[in-house]
C-alpha cells in the first residue's frame, strides 16, 4: 500500500533539516553503529546497525544498498575471533535486498544519458548517519548525493486510526527512511534511485516509474512478486525520500545472546 | 555532536577492552607442531625463542608410530597443543613414547616421561573437574623407531583407549605458518646467551621503556602518526576499528596520558599518517580521511580519498602503511592466502604491489610490486622508501626493500609465468629467518640525539619481537647493508614504531593465531622508548670492502684483544626463492678469516675475509672473548650482511698487530703476592713423569707453551701443595681432551685416582662436552659448570684452581665454574653415585701434586703459576 497521498505531510516533516539530538535518536545496537568490513564475501560493505531489529548494508563498490535485515552480522575472522580464513557474514532473516546492475539512472531533458557512481564517505553528525554518492553524469557534470538511512516505527509517526488504516497493526515493525538530497543538479538533469519495496506492509514517497518483475518456479506458477521503484531528483526538487515498513520476519532465536548489548 | 565526558570514554574504554577477550574458537584435535632439529637429544629440550616449525597440522588424536612427519623421521621435537573436555571423576592417563615426552594438563606436569628410552607407557591418574582443560605435550625423537600416543581410561572404563577425538579440541583456523630447515635448541651446555647465538632478551641499556596505555586499554595497534604539537594518534586492529589519540605520551607517565576515540568501525586499519592536521588511514580496502568539522575531538567526516586498488574477501588481503612523501601517501598491499598459508590462485590482479596515492586529488600509481606480506613501508636514508616484507612461497626468508619505481621484488604469486621474465631488485637486507627476524614490520631512521645510533634505520618484529637495526650503504649503485639485534624488553610483539617529535621511539604492539605474536608477550601493547645512553658495547656496524669487512664497535677494544682470527666466524649462504614456502639456505659455507686488523683508536677492526662472494648473505658472529676497555662483553655479537654487490675498489686497512705480552715471566705484584712460576717456557724443570721421577716424554716447550706433542703419560709437579691458587692458560686442539688435577697421591695407577679434575676439553667436538658434568671447567663427573665459558678452540683459555682446606673454587676465562667443599654430605654423594666409588683414595689427598693429563691428545698450557695459600 503506497500512502503518499496522505502521509507525504509527514514524510517532509521527517526530512532533517537540522542535526538531531541525541537524546531522539534511536539505541544503536552495537557501537560503533557504522562499520566496514567484509560482509557476504564483499569486500566493500558499509553497514549500520540502525536499530535492534533494523540492520541495513550498502555496497561500496556497486554504490547501492546491499540488504536490510532482521539479525545482526557474524563477526568472524582474525579481528574478531582470531580465526584466519572466515569474515563476517550477516545473520538474520533480509527485509529487502538491493537491485540487480545499477541502482542509479540519469537523464538530461528527459533523455536517458549514462553515468558513473562512486562512493564518496560517509558522515556521521549527532549521531545519524548520511553516505555519500558521487554521480557524474555523461557530460562531466559531479553531483553530490547525500543519502541520510534511518530506522523509524510507524507508532512513532502516526495516530492508531492511521495505523489501522495502513494495516500497521500495533506499530512497532521497524521501517527504513531513506531521505536523499542531490547537490549541483542543473537545470533539466534528473538522478534516479532504484530500489525494492516488495516485501513492505506499506511505503510512502514521491516513487516513480515502478516496475513489477514476477518470480516463476519451473512450472511458471508465480512465487512471489519483485517490485522496483525509483525516487527521482531534479534541480527543482533536489530532496526526496521514502519510508519502507516492512512485513514482519522472524528473529533469529538467538539473536539476543549474540550481541551482547541488545 | 556532544563532547564525551569522561564517563562516556570509561564505557568506551570498557566496550573496547571487553572486545579484546577475543572468544577462542575450537576445532575437534589437537594443534601438533614438529620441529626439526638435526642433531641428537637426549631429553626434551627448550627451543631457542621464534622458530617456526616445519611441520604443523590440526590431527584428530595423538596416536602416531614411526614413519616421517614432512621429511624427516628423527631427531625433531613436536608440541601438542589444545583442550582435553573431560566430565568429573577419577580419569586414568597413559603416555607411550619413545623417546621422551612431558605432558601438562591446566599447567601442572601431569607425566613426566621425558629422556632417552624405548616406547614405554607411564600412566597418571587425576582427579578431573568437568570441562576444558588446557593440554600441553611435548615430546622428543632421536633416532631410531618413535613412538606418541595418550591414552585414557576415563571413570567405569576397564581398558585404556586413545583420547578419543570427541575429547580433543584446538584454536580454530589458525594460519599454520611452516619454514624448513633445521631448528635450534638450548643446549644445558649451550655456548650461546641471548645476544649471542640466541635473540636479546631484555632492553638495551642505552634505552628506557615506559608503557604510556592505561591499563585496562590494550590495543592492537595497527598504525601509529603525531600530531604536530606531540598528540598521538592510534590504529587498532581489532573488532572495533579504531582511531584513539592520546595526549600526554611524552611524559612516558600512562597516568597523564589522556585517551579519547576518534573515530571508529574501520576495516582493520594498519596505518595511519597526519599530514599538517589532516588524517589518513589506511583500510583494507580504502584510503580514508577522518575529518572532524566541528572540533569536538571526534571525527565526523569519514572520506573515500582512493579505493582504486582491487581487493577480494580474503582474510589475508591486508592494506599496509602509510606514509607520506612529497604529497603522496604510498602504502602496500598483501597478497590473498589460504588459511593453511599457500597463496591463493589464482589472485586478485595488483596485489602484492606497492602503490601510492597523490594528497590532492587522490589518484593512484603503482610503484613496484612482486611483494607477498609487505606489512612494513617508512622513511628511511635519504628520505626514501623502505619496506619489509615476510618470508613466505617465493620469499625464502623476510627481507627489507628500497622502494624503486618499477621494481619487481620476487613473488611470483600474483603474476605467475609472467613473472618468470622479470628481473628482481634484490632485497637491501635478508633477515634470516628466525635467526634476526620472522614478521618484520615498518623500518624508520633513527633521528639526531640516540647518540651513535642516529642515521642509521631500525624496525619492529612481530613474532622474533624488539627492535632491529638496519645500517644501509650503496655499493655499485645497489643497496645493501647488515641487520643487528638492538633491543628486546618489550610488552608485546613490536607492528609498528614512529620517532615522536620529542625524538622518542613510540612502538605498538600486536598478535594473533597462528605463529604471528611474540612468544610470552602480549599481543597489544604502546609503548615509549628513549635513548638515555651510552650504548653498551656492541657492533655499530659492518661495512663492505673489496677485500673483506670492516666492523665498528660503539667502544674501543681492550687493548690486544680482536686480533686472533679465532675470535672471528664468518659463515656465507644463498638464497633460492621457490614456490615453497620460506626456504634453506643454500651453498652454506664457513669464510677464512684471512687476517684481522684493528684501527689505532680499537674502534673498528677489518676482516680480510676470502671467498666472498656476491648476492650472498654473510652472517658475522663474533665467538672469541672481545672485551671493551671496561672488560664488558658485547651486548650482541652478531650482524647478518646481504652482500648484493663486493665493492671493485675499496680495499679495507691494514695495521700490524701489536707485539705479543711476554710470556710465562711474573710481574713484580705476582712476585710480591707469592706467586711462583711452574714452566719458564723454555724447560721441563719442575715436572716429571707420573709415577716415574723421570723427565717427562712426550711433552716439549714449545713456544712458550708446556705442549704434550706425542703420548708420554700424564705429568706431575715436583713438589706438593696444598692449599693452592694455581693459574695457567690451557689450549686444546679440535676434540681433545685434558685435565688438571690437584692433590694427587703417586703412589697410585694413575692420577685420577686420587686428584680431583677441573676438565680440559673442545666441548663442541668431544663427546664428553655433550654432558655439563664433564665439560670444560667442570669438577670431572661431579660438578658441571653454569654454561660453556670455553674460547673458541685454538684460543687460549684461562684456568683457575683455588684451593684452601677443603674449600675449591675452579675459574674458566673469568667466571667461576665450580664451588665445592670437600668432604661435604653434597660431595660424598656426588662421589658415591660417580665412577670415583671404587677408589678409595680420591679426594682423601691433603696435600699432593699437581698433574696434567695426557689424554692422547694435543694440548698445550702456559704461563703457569702458583702460590700456596
Amino acid at each position: 500500500m503506497i500512502l503518499g497521498p496522505i502521509l507525504g505531510p509527514i514524510l517532509l516533516a521527517l526530512l532533517p533539516q537540522q542535526p538531531v539530538p541525541s537524546p531522539l535518536l534511536p539505541v544503536r545496537p552495537r557501537d560503533p553503529f557504522v562499520f566496514r568490513c567484509v560482509l557476504d564475501r564483499h569486500p566493500r560493505m558499509i553497514t549500520a546497525a540502525l536499530g535492534d531489529d533494523l540492520w541495513v548494508a550498502w555496497d561500496a563498490q556497486s554504490c547501492a544498498l546491499y540488504k536490510a535485515w532482521q539479525g545482526d552480522v557474524k563477526f568472524d575472522g582474525p579481528v574478531y575471533t582470531s580465526v584466519h580464513g572466515p569474515q563476517p557474514t550477516i545473520e538474520g532473516t533480509d527485509y529487502t535486498s538491493g537491485v540487480e546492475g545499477s541502482a542509479w539512472s540519469t537523464s538530461v531533458n528527459g533523455q536517458p544519458v549514462a553515468c558513473r557512481v562512486h562512493y564518496g564517505g560517509y558522515r556521521i553528525v549527532a549521531g545519524a548517519l548520511t553516505l555519500e554518492w558521487h554521480v557524474t553524469i555523461e557530460g562531466g557534470t559531479e553531483v553530490v548525493v547525500d543519502e541520510m538511512p534511518e530506522i523509524v516505527r510507524p507508532k512513532e509517526l502516526f495516530s492508531a486510526e492511521q495505523l489501522d488504516d495502513a494495516v500497521l497493526g500495533e506499530g512497532n515493525q521497524p521501517g527504513l527512511r531513506r531521505i536523499f538530497e542531490a547537490h549541483g543538479l542543473e537545470e533539466g538533469m534528473q538522478i534516479a534511485v532504484t530500489m525494492r519495496t516488495d516485501n513492505t506492509v506499506c511505503k510512502l514517497g514521491a516513487f516513480e516509474r515502478e516496475r513489477f518483475d514476477d518470480v516463476k518456479d519451473a512450472r511458471g506458477v508465480i512465487l512471489s512478486t519483485r517490485i522496483f521503484s525509483q525516487l527521482p531528483m531534479t534541480h527543482a526538487q533536489p530532496q526526496t525520500g521514502c519510508i519502507l515498513f516492512f512485513r514482519p520476519v522472524a528473529a533469529p532465536a538467538d539473536a539476543t545472546l549474540k550481541n551482547g548489548a541488545k | 555532536m556532544r563532547v564525551l565526558t569522561a564517563a562516556w570514554v570509561a564505557f568506551l574504554c570498557a566496550s573496547f577492552a571487553h572486545a579484546q577477550q577475543t572468544p577462542v574458537v575450537r576445532e575437534p584435535g589437537v594443534s601438533m607442531r614438529f620441529w626439526f632439529v638435526g642433531e641428537p637429544m637426549d631429553k626434551v629440550m627448550p627451543l631457542v625463542r621464534g622458530q617456526t616449525p616445519n611441520v604443523s597440522r590440526v590431527q584428530p588424536t595423538i596416536d602416531m608410530k614411526d614413519g616421517t612427519v614432512g621429511d624427516f623421521d628423527s631427531t625433531f621435537l613436536a608440541h601438542a597443543e589444545g583442550f582435553l573436555e573431560t566430565g568429573a571423576g577419577a580419569y586414568e592417563l597413559r603416555l607411550t613414547s619413545d623417546d621422551g615426552s612431558i605432558l601438562k594438563l591446566d599447567g601442572q606436569t601431569v607425566i613426566d616421561h621425558d629422556g632417552l628410552h624405548a616406547e614405554v607407557p607411564k600412566t597418571a591418574q587425576l582427579e578431573l573437574k568437568a570441562g576444558l582443560h588446557p593440554l600441553d605435550l611435548w615430546f622428543f625423537q632421536s633416532y631410531g623407531g618413535w613412538t606418541l600416543r595418550l591414552e585414557w581410561k576415563p571413570p567405569g572404563a576397564s581398558d585404556f583407549v586413545v583420547v578419543p577425538t570427541s575429547a580433543l579440541s584446538c584454536q580454530a583456523g589458525e594460519v599454520r605458518v611452516t619454514a624448513p630447515g633445521p631448528k635450534r635448541v638450548v643446549r644445558p651446555l649451550s655456548r650461546t646467551r641471548p645476544g649471542d647465538g640466541q635473540p636479546l632478551d631484555a632492553l638495551n641499556p642505552a634505552l628506557t621503556v615506559s608503557t604510556i596505555r592505561p591499563s585496562d586499554f590494550q590495543p592492537r595497534v595497527g598504525g601509529i602518526a603525531f600530531f604536530a604539537d606531540g598528540r598521538m594518534a592510534i590504529t587498532t586492529w581489532d573488532a572495533v576499528g579504531a582511531v584513539w589519540i592520546l595526549d600526554g605520551v611524552e611524559s612516558g607517565d600512562a597516568s597523564k596520558v589522556k585517551l579519547k576515540r576518534f573515530a571508529a568501525g574501520l576495516a582493520e586499519p594498519l596505518g595511519i599518517c597526519i599530514v599538517g592536521e589532516r588524517v589518513f588511514v589506511l583500510q583494507k580496502q580504502e584510503l580514508t580521511e577522518l575529518v572532524d568539522h566541528d572540533n569536538d575531538g571526534v571525527a565526523d567526516e569519514y572520506k573515500d580519498v582512493c579505493s582504486a586498488w582491487d581487493v577480494s574477501a580474503n582474510f589475508h588481503e591486508f592494506a599496509f602503511g602509510l606514509v607520506e612523501k612529497d604529497g603522496w601517501l604510498y602504502f602496500n598491499l598483501a597478497i590473498a592466502i589460504e588459511p593453511g598459508g599457500r597463496s591463493t590462485e589464482p589472485q586478485v590482479q595488483g596485489r602484492g604491489s606497492a602503490l601510492r596515492v597523490k594528497i590532492a586529488d587522490g589518484t593512484m600509481e603503482t610503484v613496484a610490486n612482486g611483494l607477498r606480506t609487505p606489512n612494513g613501508i617508512g622513511l628511511g636514508t635519504n628520505g626514501d622508501v623502505f619496506i619489509t616484507d615476510n618470508q613466505g612461497d617465493w620469499l625464502p626468508s623476510s627481507k627489507l626493500l628500497h622502494l624503486d619505481k618499477g621494481a619487481f621484488y620476487g613473488s611470483r604469486s600474483v603474476l605467475l609465468e609472467k613473472a618468470a621474465s622479470l628481473t628482481v631488485t634484490p632485497p637491501v637486507l635478508w633477515m634470516p629467518q628466525n635467526e634476526i627476524g620472522n614478521s618484520p614490520s615498518n623500518p624508520a631512521l633513527i633521528p639526531a640525539g640516540w647518540g651513535p645510533y642516529s642515521g642509521q634505520m631500525c624496525h619492529g618484529d612481530v613474532t622474533h619481537g624488539g627492535i632491529k637495526r638496519d645500517v644501509v650503504e650503496v655499493v655499485d649503485g645497489v643497496w645493501q647493508g647488515c641487520i643487528i639485534d638492538w633491543t628486546q624488553g618489550l610488552e608485546c610483539g613490536v607492528n609498528r614504531i614512529v620517532f615522536g617529535p620529542d625524538k622518542a621511539l613510540y612502538i605498538g604492539g600486536i598478535g594473533s593465531t597462528g605463529n604471528w605474536g611474540q612468544e610470552g608477550k602480549l599481543h597489544y601493547g604502546l609503548q615509549r622508548l628513549a635513548y638515555k645512553g651510552p650504548p653498551p658495547f656492541e657492533i655499530l656496524g659492518m661495512h663492505a670492502k673489496t677485500n673483506g669487512f670492516e666492523i665498528v664497535f660503539t667502544h674501543p677494544l681492550a687493548p690486544h684483544t680482536g686480533w686472533e682470527k679465532e675470535n672471528w666466524d664468518v659463515q656465507q649462504w644463498r638464497y633460492v626463492p621457490t614456490e615453497e614456502y620460506g626456504g634453506p639456505k643454500v651453498d652454506e659455507e664457513t669464510l677464512a678469516v684471512r687476517s684481522v686488523s684493528i684501527s689505532a683508536d680499537r674502534t673498528r677492526a677489518f676482516l680480510e675475509v676470502d671467498g666472498l662472494k656476491p648476492e650472498h648473505v654473510v652472517a658475522l658472529r663474533i665467538v672469541g672473548p672481545l672485551v671493551d676497555e671496561s672488560g664488558a662483553a658485547l651486548w650482541s655479537t652478531q650482524a647478518w650482511y646481504t652482500l648484493n654487490r663486493i665493492p671493485k675498489s675499496d680495499m679495507g686497512f691494514h695495521t700490524d698487530a701489536p707485539a705479543p705480552a711476554p710470556l710465562n715471566v711474573l710481574t713484580e705484584p705476582e712476585r710480591a703476592a707469592g706467586w711462583k712460576l711452574l714452566f719458564d717456557g723454555k724447560s721441563l724443570q719442575g715436572w716429571h713423569t707420573y709415577g716415574k721421577k723421570s723427565t717427562p716424554t712426550g711433552w716439549q716447550a714449545v713456544d712458550g707453551a708446556l705442549a704434550r706433542t706425542s703420548g708420554g703419560g700424564d705429568i706431575a709437579t715436583d713438589d706438593d701443595y696444598q692449599d693452592f691458587e694455581l693459574a695457567l692458560e690451557w689450549k686444546i686442539t679440535p676434540g681433545g681432551n685434558s685435565g688438571i688435577m690437584f692433590h694427587v697421591d703417586e703412589s697410585l695407577g694413575s692420577p685420577w685416582e686420587s686428584g680431583p679434575e677441573m676438565q680440559v676439553l673442545d666441548n663442541e667436538h668431544h663427546p664428553d662436552g655433550h654432558d655439563p658434568t664433564t665439560s670444560a671447567g667442570s669438577a670431572y663427573a661431579l660438578y658441571p659448570p653454569p654454561r660453556d665459558r670455553t674460547h673458541p678452540v685454538g684460543m687460549w683459555n684461562e684456568a683457575r684452581i683455588k684451593v684452601k682446606g677443603h674449600h675449591v673454587e675452579q675459574w674458566l676465562n673469568g667466571t667461576l665454574t665450580c664451588e665445592y667443599e670437600l668432604e661435604s654430605p653434597e660431595w660424598k654423594t656426588l662421589v658415591a653415585a660417580s665412577k670415583f666409588a671404587s677408589m678409595p683414595r680420591y679426594g682423601q689427598v691433603a696435600s699432593g701434586k699437581i698433574c696434567l693429563q695426557d689424554h692422547g691428545d694435543a694440548v698445550a698450557y702456559r704461563n703457569i703459576r702458583v702460590r700456596k695459600l
